[in-house]
């Protein structure tokens, strides 16, 4: 050990002083790869933590959440609960919960950009009753003081006594703010958009009559019930639906999953390029340091001690880097938090933006993966280092080093590439709550992606074939013809990084031409209308059925229809159930069948059972096929077909409207279609209609269309751009490796020089090994994409989703990227051949 | 007129002087060995008359053309049509077969595919290695490989053929056999031959001896 430190501190450590801007730039680099990693991790995790605070913030969090099995609770459940549970001290809060948004914040005109506030209606008899749970400044008042109103929290900046104007469902109505609820650390405090109410005002404001959505039940302690939380639960789940707090973070986690997936695959990829660049620069430093290192073999120090020293320095380097990407990683997350969470708006809703915070957990998390990274990326050149003759580091008798037997070996690539096509034939891994694991899907991704690069050497041997006919190509194509490990890395890497990118951009591109077929089948109305305050396809904002009516008498409408929405708990997961007029889908034609039903009339009962289509994701989420008859939440269906659904991956079920009505005990409706007289003006009926319902956003045909694409396209805006970072990396990647390997070459150069080529000739020939190479890696990269592509589209996709896409590639599209890949490469080459013929000849200073 | 003129020629390194003041001629055809102890100058002397290095002060000229005014790619294109090297440690390309190595100066100058595989395969037999033709260097024995390279060295018939111990690698018998070969090809081309050698054999083949100490010529000028 005394020998490795030796080395680190009279070698490695000097270095580090000598070349200090290269040591820097290495922090710099791992620093990047390991902020994206955590600022992305971080975002995510404060966009996800909005879910929570919105109903957990109030009280301490409840035991249990009681729910109706479909539709409201009414006074009699409450009574109901309270008798089932006998003497046993359990408190009982009951809720009603709406979103709304603030009237005066029209937001930019795009879905998704008006902020979403949370409405909680409780009772505040019942909330003073559990004084030291509830937040501080309700606790330390009294009923006497109490004034009507909403409390909201100080963060929201708004003054007691102010009017707050709201839109709540389809209206914009004014409440008072009746007190600011301060925080008091150890206390619950309320979030900072959340607006507390009592819950008869809240009934009231929100027409819901004696109905609530929800009882929060908090046991207390007891000794006399020993097993309070359980017999609670236990008693409570055999008349409705009952959750507790790891099923809602559950719930809010399964909501989220699929970004979130996106997001974790993304920050992995930033950091497998950091390590990558690591490798190369590592790489380069023992080239750089090889007569030292031949020198000290020459005094005797062992191969172990070398590659301890490389391996201890490499960690360092992660410790430095890991140091200062938690620093620039928590910069990063406070900026891409606010991307995140509308993001998450658009997609899913009622998510409050939070402040990213950064917990001693996740630091240490971050650290450990920059000096991993370090170490796994160093680990071959420290090997190279320890492993390579003295005489060869001397430099007399230098030969490229070709690396081991294994990574020559190209058959392995092609072997891994036929188990992902195997693997990618196995079925999905599937949980208790409906939840899938792609695990096949994703094994096979890997390993082709992998065995690609691998394989991709045959590309560069085949593109080497050609017959040379000047010294510049004959030297250029001679190294191709008998690559070493340095051009495979180069090669693979880039393959895998065209690949990658050719795969995500045929995804895209097949999700963009789905979508626009599904909503020109499917979206054929002239008008549509939601409440305002409608973000997305969680917002429970509803439209009333005096106003659907003040609609249907708007002139120039020729026909309405509506859809009604709820969603309820099925098999641990959450479902969302519609509610259409059958009869005016029918006639329009529009949903788009995957597998249409039998009889044309399909919402007719048969035998009594209730006919209901599901969506794609039902049925890959629970296994469902057509013609089962389901028991949802106490009703018998019978799934008589399948649609073609993208707009939510939980799975919808649609229902007549007449049973939906029954079964939720509500005529309101979440979405109006209208369809217009012929000739009609869209605009002017939409500007007609907003000016008459300010509670109401209105949207043209052609406007939700760029709505629905737009925030398509935002959801794969981040997927871009780290693409575009991992193509850039991958160039860059190969300039470092050119640059090893004529480093390694300088003995060649100088015996080119001596034998009259010129700089230029040597810069050319530089330029057109790294063309060969970037050939290689564009040509493989793109072909091996495009697998990828179908594997994203017809499994992973189908796996997760359960969403049937066509394939579709854009051509131009993915010849852009060769021809950028094969540029870049080559000019990257070039600079690093100008650079290397201006290198000292290395035989001539002997 | 002589092929090369060295002209007071002298070159330090970090202010330690290497050479001082050298200067010879040679003639066309002519066979000149340069002897001298370790760090008397020799390998430098090579360096600035092959225009891998430049001199401080003094001029070298080869064919009449002077070194100091070319440019880099000037002094390159010296050195692919005029100037042909044999290494003591071969250099030679590895990527490359034997065949390959040897036409690579022809490559260089453009000549046509079928004249340079006519001249390659010529030479390939003439210095006895047709066999080996297709052989990677790493393939190749030590006295093979510098049969190659010396194949390399006059294949595009150059007017000066610079040597830096061509027999420091090899044993006696194989570097005798090189010396051999070396000096009849030079003989068969007259083309002029600068020798850098150790060797008492080497000095046999050569008409005339430069020796070197302390970067000055002292005998043979």
């Amino acid at each position: 050990m005394s020998t490795v430190l030796l080395i680190l501190r009279r070698c490695a450590l000097r270095h580090w002083r000598l070349a200090f801007k290269q040591q820097l730039a290495l922090v710099l680099i791992l620093a990047l790869g390991s902020s994206v990693y955590l600022a992305v991790r971080l975002a995510s995790n404060a966009a996800l933590s909005g879910f929570e605070t919105f109903t957990d913030g109030v009280t301490r969090q409840p035991d249990w959440t009681v729910q109706a099995l479909t539709g409201s609770l009414h006074e009699a459940d409450l009574r109901e609960m309270r008798e089932s549970l006998g003497p046993r001290p359990v408190s009982l809060l009951p809720v009603v919960e709406e979103t709304v948004t603030p009237a005066s914040d029209k937001g930019n005109g795009e879905i998704g950009s008006r902020p979403t506030w949370r409405l909680l209606g409780v009772d505040f008899v019942a909330l003073l009753n559990l004084r030291s749970e509830a937040p501080a400044g309700l606790g330390a008042t009294n009923m006497q003081s109490m004034r009507a109103g909403v409390y909201v929290s100080p963060k929201l900046g708004a003054k007691a006594g102010e009017d707050l104007r709201l839109i709540v469902d389809d209206r914009v109505i004014t409440l008072k703010v009746a007190g600011i609820v301060p925080e008091v650390p150890g206390v619950p405090s309320l979030p900072a958009h959340l607006l507390l109410m009592d819950l008869p005002e809240a009934q009231t404001m929100l027409q819901r009559g004696d109905r609530v959505d929800r009882v929060e039940v908090l046991s207390q302690d007891s000794t006399l019930f020993p097993n309070l939380r359980e017999e609670t639960g236990g008693l409570l789940k055999a008349h409705w639906q009952v959750r507790d707090g790891a099923n809602r973070r559950q719930l809010a986690g399964t909501m989220t999953q699929a970004f979130r997936l996106n997001l974790t695959i993304l920050s992995l990829l930033a950091l497998l390029v950091g390590g990558y660049l690591i490798f190369q620069a590592l790489d380069g430093v023992v080239l750089r340091r090889r007569n030292e290192i031949g020198i000290l073999k020459s005094l005797g120090v062992t191969d172990r001690a070398i590659q301890i020293a490389f391996l201890l320095e490499s960690g360092l380097l992660g410790l430095c880097g890991g140091g200062l990407g938690i620093l620039l990683g928590w910069l990063g997350a406070q900026a891409a938090v606010g991307g995140v969470t509308k993001t998450m708006n658009a997609l899913y809703g009622a998510t409050s933006e939070q402040q990213a915070s950064l917990s001693t957990s996740e630091a240490l998390l971050a650290l450990s993966i920059s000096i991993l990274a370090s170490l796994i990326a160093a680990w071959w050149p420290a090997r190279m280092a320890a492993r390579t003759p003295p005489a060869h580091m001397l430099g007399h008798h230098a030969t490229p080093f070709e690396g081991g037997t294994v990574w020559r070996v190209e058959w392995i690539g092609w072997a891994m590439m036929l188990a992902a096509v195997l693997l990618a034939q196995l079925p999905v891994l599937r949980f208790e709550n409906g939840t899938r694991l792609p695990l096949a899907g994703y094994t096979a991704a890997l390993l082709w992606l992998v065995g690609a690069g691998l394989a991709a050497s045959t590309i560069l041997r085949l593109v080497a074939r050609k017959k040379a006919m000047s010294a510049v190509w004959c030297i250029a194509l001679s190294h191709l013809r008998r690559p070493t490990v340095r051009h495979r890395f180069a090669v693979a890497a880039l393959a895998s990084a065209v690949a990658m990118t050719t795969g995500m951009a045929v995804m895209v591109a097949s999700f963009d031409h789905t979508m626009r077929g599904w909503i020109d089948r499917t979206m054929k109305a002239d008008i549509y209308v939601s409440s305002a305050g409608a973000q997305s396809a969680s917002s429970t904002h509803a439209i009333t059925q005096g106003t659907v009516a003040e609609l249907g008498q708007e002139p120039g409408v020729e026909e309405l229809a509506f859809v009604q929405a709820k969603t309820l708990m099925w098999h641990g997961g959450e479902v969302l159930i519609l509610g259409t007029n059958p009869a005016f889908a029918h006639k329009h034609d529009l949903y788009a069948w995957v597998q249409a039903p039998q009889l044309e009339k399909w919402w007719q009962a048969k035998d009594g059972i209730t006919s209901a289509i599901m969506s794609e994701s039902w049925s890959e989420r629970f296994a469902t096929h057509v013609g089962d008859v389901i028991d949802l939440a106490g009703h018998q269906v019978r799934v008589v077909a399948m649609n073609a659904e993208y707009g939510n991956e939980r799975g919808s079920l649609t229902l007549p409207a007449a049973v939906f009505r029954e079964w939720f005990d509500t005529d309101e409706a979440w979405r109006v279609a209208l369809m217009l007289k012929p000739g009609v003006d869209a605009e002017t009926v939409r500007s007609h209609i907003e000016a008459m319902q300010p509670g109401l956003s209105v949207f043209t045909n052609a406007h939700l269309r760029r709505e629905a694409l737009r925030i398509f396209r935002q959801t794969f805006s981040v997927t871009h751009a780290l693409e575009v970072i991992g193509v850039i990396v991958a160039v860059v990647g190969l300039g470092l490796a050119l640059t090893s390997l004529l480093l390694e070459r300088r003995a060649v150069l100088a015996t080119l020089h001596s034998l009259g080529m010129t700089r230029r000739e040597i810069a050319q020939s530089a330029a057109l090994e790294g063309l060969g190479v970037a050939c290689a890696g564009a040509f493989t990269g793109i072909a091996a994409g495009l697998w990828l592509g179908w594997l994203l589209v017809y499994r992973i996709n189908k796996q997760c989703f359960g969403w049937t896409l066509q394939f579709h590639a854009v051509w131009w599209h993915l010849a852009v990227l060769g021809v950028a890949v094969i540029a870049t490469g080559m000019l990257v080459a070039a600079l690093v051949g100008r650079w290397a013929a201006l290198l000292p000849a290395e035989h001539t200073e002997e | 007129m002589p092929v090369l003129e060295v002209q007071s020629l002298t070159k330090s390194y970090a202010e330690r002087p290497i050479l001082r003041g050298v200067s010879f001629n040679l003639n066309q055809g002519e066979r000149v060995a340069l002897l001298g102890p370790s760090g008397s100058g020799k390998t430098t002397v090579l360096n600035c008359v092959g225009g891998v290095d430049r001199a401080d002060t003094g001029s070298v000229s080869i064919a009449g053309q002077v070194l100091a005014d070319l440019n880099a790619d000037g002094l390159a294109q010296l050195r692919r049509r005029h100037i042909g090297t044999v290494f003591q440690f071969y250099h030679l390309l590895p990527t490359l077969s034997a065949a390959e190595n040897i036409e690579l100066p022809l490559q260089l100058l453009g000549v046509p595919t079928p004249e340079r595989e006519a001249r390659v395969r010529q030479l390939l037999e003439r210095v006895g290695i047709a066999h080996r033709a297709a052989a990677l260097p790493g393939q190749l024995s030590g006295g093979e490989m510098q049969r190659v390279a010396i194949a390399r060295a006059v294949v595009h018939r150059p007017t000066l053929i610079l040597a830096d111990e061509p027999t420091g690698s090899l044993d006696t018998t194989t570097g005798a056999q090189v010396l051999d070969l070396l000096a009849e090809i030079v003989q068969e081309t007259q083309a002029a031959l600068l020798l850098v050698t150790h060797s008492p054999d080497a000095v046999k083949h050569c008409a005339r001896v430069l020796r070197m100490q302390d970067g000055q010529i002292v005998e043979g000028a």
